[in-house]
């Protein structure tokens, strides 16, 4: 048991490193397909949007409710701001789009790889020299990475633009003032930490969806298996890296 | 042989090199050389006929231009007598018409090895006979194929050299015109008589 | 084909490119506000204490922000040395014999640094120069020189509060040392404690001066009975300062506790009275606050913390005067009411 972890681990990273340095070189050569990598913009970015900016503007809605019943009690109603830009820019923008398009883009991912190994279509690519992993993991990385920091940051102006709508229907401040005082605490740090997040828990996905596709090895059955332990995996993992971004940037 | 199961003990050697050996470069070089058509086809489902025929030259010829693409798929096309709208998925077409359209892929690149997985298995007449031809005729352009078979009539047909193995077991390798002869042209007769041998 | 796949590259390029947008704008906003692009000049300060302080903090000119505060670090001499920025279109402003102030909100809101420019106009100050608080000597100095252009326009409430908060402090520094006399720990006279006091009487009475400016100039017969109480606090706090009066009896070298306790009560009567004097001054401050509660419920908690110390002190004179070794303890008394509805009893 703990032995199959680590191999699988072992594996894992070292699928890791041989997926990155297939990005590099995609990045760096730049002469393959960019169909592919469009379409995975529009299939994991364009299309996880309205979902995105539904929950973005309840949770913005929602703490601006929470905080301003809570907060004046302590006499730090200015607070409010600073747990804005703490919970949206912070924390939930990146994980919740990260987990939202775990669900989503990597369940579909490890889905569709792990049909095509079932229906030989990968060992096809192999058949004609063409890598699978550059031709096919390498742009839903990218894919997933791009989509991963554009959502994140509607997410944020979602979430940001949805306690506005819920502050001025309790009580009405004009738009500049509510902008005026949410950049009085909104730094460029908030920001950086924001996209170094989804740029981290984006690759997370891509990696463990990928590498959970092509461990199918050749029955259907093996697919759904796969499929449940990519998003268990990627939830953990994001979890995990999530902590260790937040305490090392509070260091 | 073709590269795409790691290989246990011995060794496969393309153009002298063993391939086991390889860098990840020269292992895709060496299968960009030849071609591979499974026994189910294995075309990429969501791509399109067009795209299927198209991705193996616009990865592996960078340099070639669309229009080139489209006049090779044309005429690969035209030789195999498939009229169908190429812009229409897999899925769209029979079994046969799937496994001709494998045969085109694995052409596209001009390969000078082309390893086929039961070529004419599950077909009709019709179809197994356009492959056949298509076989002898690749053949006379001086292009080694290799084939997976049990179909003794079409080994018969088509193939120089043999190797008959049974459940992993090699019987026997030479010539398939000496086998033949060996065993007075009655190819049921053959297995029988290697197994009996051993 | 779909319309989604038809125009995917649009529909990304859109997606992309608004998202872009958004960015930039944030960043560009972050650094307006920032002011990253700013040549802002930084100067050195000191105070005694680093409570209250925080980087980040406000400089304000009247009001008005001018800078913040950027660092704050602990010297080599205990002092706590902070730096702060001003930004360069107020550079002007930061002149000779300039001060700052750190002030407390009353209501409890954090604190801000007030700066004060010196009243001699002229070219602003080097990058770098070091510029007084008035939480040191020096920085008091140059106020008390005129030196500096310290509106008297500022938040009313503050400057009552700040003068009525040394006041308390001085009468309870008194306080402990007129203890630690008793307990023996301070050998001097007791003359020095009754210099203390005396130190607290400008106190007092400038508070009042402030209530009887700032807060009410409508209100007559309250005006009236203000400075009645304002002249006996300057008229005892003078009588205490001056050097044929009390004073030199008191620094006399006899002047010791049993000089206090031996010259039949004469001395301890004096004092006695003053307190006394005081607690009926307080008396009638309190009563004024009864008015004045409705509009500032802070003042009168102060001005009754201000009476509930002098009769602390009157307790102490009277301990001292009843000594244990002489005479018997602490007399009994009734407490005073409080007028001020407790501040924190109310509904939260």
């Amino acid at each position: 048991m703990v032995i199959s972890y680590v191999k699988s681990i072992s594996y894992m990273s070292g699928y890791f490193f041989y997926l990155t340095r297939k990005t590099l070189k995609f990045l760096l050569s730049g002469k393959q397909d960019k169909k592919v990598l469009i379409l995975q913009l529009l299939f994991t970015g364009v299309e996880a949007l309205p979902i995105i900016s539904l929950i973005s503007l309840g949770i913005g809605g929602v703490i601006i409710v929470q905080g301003v019943a809570i907060l004046p009690q302590f006499g730090q109603g200015e607070m409010v701001y600073d747990i804005l830009v703490l919970i949206i820019v912070r924390e939930l923008g990146p994980v919740l789009t990260a987990l939202i398009l775990a669900a989503r883009s990597g369940t579909a991912i490890t889905t569709e790889l792990g049909n095509m190994i079932v229906s030989h279509e990968i060992e096809a690519y192999e058949s004609v020299g063409i890598d699978p992993v550059s031709y096919l993991a390498v742009p839903r990385l990218l894919g997933l990475v791009a989509s991963m920091i554009l959502l994140n940051v509607y997410f944020d102006i979602f979430g940001l633009f949805g306690s506005f709508v819920v502050t001025s229907m309790m009580n009405p401040i004009p738009l500049k003032e509510y902008l005026e005082n949410l950049l009085q605490v909104l730094t460029a740090w908030d920001l950086f930490i924001s996209f170094l997040k989804s740029f981290v828990f984006g690759y997370i996905i891509a990696v463990v969806s990928t590498y959970h596709g092509f461990r199918v090895n050749h029955a259907i059955t093996e697919v759904p298996v796969a499929a449940i332990k990519s998003i268990g995996n990627c939830f953990s993992y994001i979890i995990i890296a999530d902590a260790i971004i937040t305490v090392i940037s509070r260091l | 042989m073709a590269g795409l199961i790691r290989i246990d003990d011995g060794e496969v050697l393309f153009n002298g090199e063993n391939i086991a050996g390889m860098s990840e470069e020269e292992f895709f070089l060496m299968q960009a050389q030849s071609g591979f058509v499974f026994q189910d086809a294995a075309l990429w489902a969501n791509k399109t006929l067009y795209d299927n025929l198209a991705i193996p030259l616009r990865i592996l010829r960078p340099g070639m231009s669309a229009e080139d693409i489209d006049r090779r798929i044309g005429n690969a096309v035209e030789m195999l007598g498939v009229h169908k709208s190429l812009l229409i998925r897999p899925s769209a077409i029979s079994s046969g018409e799937r496994k001709l359209f494998s045969f085109l892929r694995a052409l596209m690149t001009d390969p000078d090895i082309l390893f086929l997985d039961e070529p004419a298995s599950s077909l009709d007449r019709k179809s197994s006979d356009r492959i056949k031809n298509l076989i002898i005729e690749l053949n006379n352009q001086k292009k080694t194929i290799i084939t997976v078979t049990n179909d003794f009539t079409l080994a018969r047909t088509i193939a120089d050299k043999a190797i008959i193995l049974d459940r992993g077991r090699l019987l026997r390798q030479g010539l398939f015109r000496d086998i033949l002869k060996e065993h007075n042209e009655d190819i049921d007769d053959i297995i029988d008589e290697l197994k009996g041998a051993d | 084909m779909k319309f989604k796949f038809r125009f995917a590259e649009q529909i990304v390029g859109v997606f992309v490119l608004i998202s872009l947008i958004l960015v930039c704008m944030a960043l560009i906003l972050i650094g307006i506000n920032k002011r990253w692009l700013r040549e802002d000049l930084y100067y050195l300060s000191s105070f005694p204490s680093a409570t209250g302080l925080r980087t980040g903090m406000s400089i304000t000119l009247r009001g008005f922000k001018i800078g913040e505060l950027q660092s704050i670090e602990l010297g080599e001499d205990n002092m706590i040395g902070v730096s702060f920025v001003v930004y360069e279109e107020y550079i002007n402003r930061v002149v000779k014999n300039s001060v700052i102030e750190l002030q407390a909100n009353p209501l409890g809101l954090g604190a801000q640094i007030v700066f004060y420019p010196g009243i001699e106009k002229g070219n602003p100050l080097q990058e770098g120069s070091f510029i007084y608080s008035t939480a040191v000597p020096e920085g008091r100095r140059l106020i008390k020189d005129g030196l500096v252009d310290k509106d008297s326009s500022g938040d009313i409430i503050v400057k009552i509060l700040n003068d009525a908060d040394e006041m308390v402090l001085s009468l309870n520094s008194l306080l402990i040392t007129l203890d630690e006399t008793l307990l023996g720990y301070n050998p001097g006279p007791v003359g020095q404690i009754l210099d203390g006091l005396g130190d607290v009487m400008p106190g007092i009475s400038g508070v009042l001066g402030d209530v009887q400016n700032r807060t009410l100039p409508g209100v007559e017969a309250v005006l009236a009975d203000l400075k009645k109480i304002s002249m006996s606090m300057v008229l005892l706090a003078r009588e205490l300062e001056t050097v044929e009066g009390l004073v030199p009896k008191i620094l006399d070298p006899e002047g010791s506790i049993a000089t206090f306790l031996n010259d039949d009560n004469q001395l301890f009567n004096q004092v006695y009275g003053i307190l006394d004097e005081l607690q009926k001054s307080m008396g009638q401050v309190r009563e004024l606050m009864t008015y004045l509660n409705g509009l500032s419920p802070e003042i009168s908690s102060l001005v009754e913390g201000t009476g509930a110390t002098i009769d602390e002190a009157e307790k102490v004179l009277q301990g001292l005067k009843n000594n244990p070794l002489l005479r018997g303890g602490i007399e009994e008394e009734s407490p005073q009411d409080s007028v001020a509805a407790p501040i924190r009893d109310g509904e939260f």
